[in-house]
């Protein structure tokens, strides 16, 4: 950019021939393009910016506002629906609980009298079975004991009663109930010479499929 | 910096003046009102879950009245088969009256202790019962025990061939159960 101006530098190398009369302050500013005008560009542009930020912001807030004015006003129009619902719900969780107390109460993953009828069905002909023993205080550890005796000379009365196991083993249901079926004791009956047996049934515990 | 000097400045650059004195205000409402998007923000977030939770429930309660009628009667009827826990005759007068229906002999039946810690709205009330007949008749002592008006839990039961080699002893057995019935304190 050309200027009229000299700085002081220059003025400093060069020795003056003739006093230099010039007020360089009140001297016009004659650039191609005035500084003015930078300094008022910037000025504007940073104002213009900071309002426009500004104006961005109170927008959002405004918006954020009526927003909350929107919610509020949803909440309290519901209000006292809600409270109704909640009044029910109330009502309706505590007579479930009420029911759920029932039905586990007399919950039980097989009846007595089911467990009586499958052995009915699947007892052969050759064994009886003297005493059924059912243990069901604690639902952790449920089991059935079944006491018998077996007809037949003992070598086949042993067998008999190892297949009848092996029958309430493969018994569907008796499967989905229990963990196990063991012949706790196949012993010669002292009073009747028959070979009796024991077998014990553990319930599978809750929750084990 | 004198007051000339500042109307000296403002004669000399009167619109970057203005721009800078406006910046300043402009930066000082910024500075000021920076929380506020933020405050406004977390309300907003708070009140629209409060809303939408609200407006869920309302939806999803629309035919609750209904509902709740509903389960107060089921559970009406099902208090209408819990014992009295202090009505000891009514209670025996059940198994006597099982006794006569099934046509087996009662042989004992007792009322057991019952446990007073338990805050529960139904407590168990313990019995001992022991029974004897013919295999059938038990049966039918047991189905209706388990599916009889009361509701019945069994903490043993044992089943047991009569000693004996008489024809009448064959086939008779003897039922011993340990059995509580839900009812009310």
């Amino acid at each position: 950019m050309l200027s009229l101006k000299k700085s002081d530098e220059q003025a400093d190398v060069e020795p003056l021939w003739h006093p230099d009369f010039r007020n360089v302050e009140r001297l016009p500013d004659t650039k191609v393009v005035r500084t003015t005008f930078f300094i008022n560009t910037a000025a504007i542009a940073t104002a213009l910016a900071l309002l426009m930020w500004l104006g961005y912001r109170e927008f959002h807030i405004r918006n954020l506002e009526q927003q909350i004015a929107d919610a509020e006003h949803q909440i309290d129009t519901n209000s006292r629906h809600n409270n109704e619902a909640l009044r029910l719900s109330q009502i309706f969780t505590d007579e479930e609980k009420k029911l759920d107390a029932a039905v586990n109460f007399v919950r039980s993953p097989i009846s007595i009298t089911e467990f009586i009828e499958i052995l009915g069905n699947t007892l052969p002909a050759e064994i009886s079975i003297e005493s059924i023993d059912a243990r069901l205080s604690d639902p952790r550890s449920r089991s059935y004991v079944l006491r018998g005796l077996v007809a037949g000379a003992r070598d086949k009365a042993s067998g008999s009663a190892s297949a009848y196991v092996d029958t309430l083993r493969a018994n569907p249901r008796l499967k989905k109930v229990f963990d196990e079926i063991t012949p706790e004791r196949i012993a010669p009956d002292g009073a009747t010479g028959l070979l009796s047996f024991e077998i014990s049934l553990k319930e599978k515990p809750e929750g084990k499929k | 910096m004198t007051t000339a000097d500042i109307v000296a400045s403002f004669k000399k650059q009167p619109v970057a003046f203005v721009c800078g004195l406006l910046c300043l205000i402009l930066g000082g409402l910024l500075y000021f009102r920076s929380g506020v998007v933020d405050t406004d923000q977390a309300d907003f977030d708070a009140k629209s879950a409060q809303a939408a939770k609200i407006v869920a429930n309302v939806s999803a309660s629309k035919n609750l009245a209904e509902q709740v009628k509903e389960i107060q009667a089921a559970t009406k009827e099902m208090e209408g088969r819990l014992l009295q826990s202090g009505q000891l005759g009514i209670n025996l007068q059940y198994f006597y009256k099982l006794e006569t229906e099934t046509e087996v002999k009662l042989l004992d039946v007792r009322p057991n202790g019952i446990s007073k810690t338990s805050k529960a709205a139904y407590i168990p009330v313990p019995f001992s019962v022991s029974v004897q007949g013919p295999y059938k008749q038990l049966m039918l002592f047991l189905s209706r025990l388990e599916n009889g008006p009361h509701f019945c839990h069994f903490s043993s039961a044992t089943f047991t061939k009569l000693a004996g080699g008489d024809a009448a002893s064959q086939n008779m057995m003897t039922l011993t159960l340990n059995l509580e019935l839900l009812g009310q304190p």
